[in-house]
């Protein structure tokens, strides 16, 4: 849980040293728990993604962000924390780019978990 | 609530991320912390009602129901709770908006384990300290001491300085001279996690402009004349404790700016020092005014006063607490009688009716003068209408509003067979009430001190048995 030095250009994935530290502390029972649930939870969010109403989408994205910083996907927060802001206000063509950029960022973060998940 | 608690060390967590709400319990766990989590508003209140847990981690944006209401419900129920609020969301509105309901502490994802762990401890710190705080006077209705009154005017305000006490927030006092603002402050300190560190009021009226800046921020040997040694300044020395502003409208627009710098930064920069320290002060202020109308005026920085009025708490006047007055005045002559080795224990029905109908223009303070007069002059047991201060009784108590237009100055002719102490009263009196009932600025147009027309008054409201009529009672 703990927080890696920001910097302006987050990197795509997941910081190491933030999900280092979230897994520190666990056994590894918990580990594979604590993985589990946050695919279910990243999943969940990617099929909340489908949504047309931009207050929910713009919903998804606070949620989308609070995960991400914590896991250390600064990267998919930002594209959260965009969402968030924008999704009320946005028309449909700058709402479609910015539901682009959460989906594939936060594919890519899934990838990464379910990867940890079963290795 | 009134059933007896089940779990209150359990800290509930309610928290509709499920790998967020495993994260935090667990990182709780590890510190030693028994948790229950909830991922919904209902579930949350189901629990809380269960548990009646001291210390509540609550997300504010829930599936069905805000963060806001639930914790508005909560602290209806239980106003003791130590609710940290968690959010992915950081302005500063939502966190001034939750600290102004009642939060305890506000966290913004993402937050380390440490963070997380802390602002759990500090929380359940504050229920610690403030309990025994609460059980002293727990015969008295839970009114914090040393507030004496059950009136409902009172009983809102002592809800407030409970909720606030448990926050950092910043509190602004507001109040007629002699309502009790300093003794406010004083218990907002003392129900807080801060109550073992120190408690540091100034009064920015009653010391001269020139060395508040000075008298807040310190200063260094030699940073100007007359600086022979270094200086702490409030701000210091308030460190780990409350700072009390009074008279903050008072402070000359030039040092607003500094205390607008040091309530952003937390630092402080003694006059002559080069480097800022950094200090942990909370900050509660008072006035007797409107502080709105200061910054219409130009008087008061507008983003001083939005940084400062976080939670305002109004002292009702005296004349408004119903019974208040006959109850703060038994005790009071009780108190005093004993001191003075007088068999004074109780008031006159006559005398309670009286007491009830004055407008109390000088507030406790007043009564307070008015009761020592009583118990100095006569012995008895009960304290009858003839032992009061015969203005008291006589005439008409006269209340000044504040602003009221003053009239003109009596010709020299009207002035003939006064003294010179009652024609100097009548100057500052008059003064006073030209300036809205600012003793600073009527002080300032006279040129003298503000402690000088302080203690003036003291002297009058003893002379009179406090009844300094003319006098609008509002510094």
């Amino acid at each position: 849980m703990s927080k890696a030095p920001r910097s302006s250009q987050p990197a795509s994935g997941i910081d190491r040293h933030v999900f280092d530290q979230l897994f520190s502390f666990v056994d590894d029972d918990m580990r594979r728990e604590l993985l589990t649930q946050i695919c279910k939870d990243f999943e969940r969010l990617l099929d909340a993604l489908s949504a047309h109403s931009g207050r929910e989408l713009a919903r998804s994205g606070h949620e989308i962000k609070g995960l991400a910083a914590t896991v250390g996907a600064r990267a998919l927060a930002a594209a959260g924390e965009r969402l968030q802001m924008m999704g009320e206000m946005a028309d449909p063509a700058l709402l479609e780019t910015l539901v682009g950029a959460v989906r594939g960022e936060l594919q890519l973060v899934l990838g990464i978990f379910k990867y940890e998940l079963e290795s | 609530m009134s059933k007896k608690a089940d779990a209150p060390d359990t800290v509930l967590l309610i928290e509709d991320t499920l790998s967020l709400q495993m994260i935090y319990a667990a990182s709780l766990k590890r510190a030693g912390h028994e948790v229950v989590t909830c991922g919904t508003a209902e579930d949350g209140m189901k629990a809380f009602d269960r548990l009646q847990p001291n210390v509540v981690l609550l997300d504010l944006m829930l599936p069905d129901r805000t963060g806001l209401e639930v914790m508005q419900d909560m602290l209806a129920r239980a106003p003791g709770t130590c609710v940290v609020v968690i959010t992915a969301n950081a302005s500063i509105n939502k966190a001034v908006e939750m600290m102004r309901a009642g939060a305890h502490e506000f966290l913004v994802k993402p937050f380390d384990d440490q963070r997380l762990i802390a602002a759990v401890e500090n929380a359940k710190r504050t229920v610690r300290l403030r309990a025994p705080a609460r059980a002293s006077v727990e015969e008295d209705l839970d009114v914090p001491e040393p507030f004496i009154g059950r009136s409902p005017a009172m009983v809102a305000v002592y809800d407030k300085i409970r909720s606030v006490a448990r926050s950092m927030a910043t509190v602004f006092i507001t109040g007629e001279s002699g309502t009790g603002k300093e003794l406010c402050a004083e218990a907002v300190h003392r129900l807080s996690a801060r109550a073992r560190g120190p408690f540091i009021a100034l009064n920015c009226g009653a010391i001269p402009g020139d060395l508040l800046e000075s008298e807040v921020f310190g200063h260094l040997r030699g940073s100007f004349t007359g600086a022979i040694s270094d200086k702490q300044g409030a701000a210091a020395a308030a460190d780990g404790g409350t700072l009390f502003l009074d008279e903050i409208c008072e402070m000359d627009l030039a040092l607003q700016t500094k205390l607008l710098r040091f309530l952003q930064t937390s630092t402080i920069t003694p006059v002559g020092a080069t480097r800022a320290r950094k200090v942990d002060v909370r900050i509660i202020c008072a006035t007797n005014r409107n502080p709105l109308d200061e910054v219409r005026q130009g008087t008061f920085r507008e983003d001083l006063y939005y940084r400062l009025h976080v939670v305002p708490i109004h002292m009702p006047p005296l004349r408004q607490r119903d019974d208040d007055v006959n109850e703060i005045a038994k005790r009071l002559l009780v108190k005093m009688a004993r001191e003075e080795g007088h068999g004074f224990t109780t008031l006159d029905p006559r005398v309670r009716d009286l007491f009830r109908d004055l407008p109390w223009p000088g507030n406790v303070r007043q009564l307070i003068n008015v009761l020592r007069n009583v118990v100095v002059l006569n012995d008895g047991e009960v304290v009858t209408p003839d032992m009061l201060p015969p203005d008291l009784v006589m005439r008409p108590v006269r209340e000044v509003a504040v602003g009221t237009p003053v009239a003109a100055p009596a010709p020299l002719d009207e002035l003939a067979g006064c003294t010179l102490a009652q024609i100097e009263r009548m100057v500052i009196e008059a003064a006073i009430q030209r300036h809205n009932g600012s003793v600073p600025r009527a002080a300032r147009e006279l040129d003298v001190s503000a402690s000088t027309l302080y203690r003036k008054r003291e002297g009058w409201l003893r002379d009179d048995g406090g009844t300094g009529l003319s006098v609008v009672y509002g510094e």
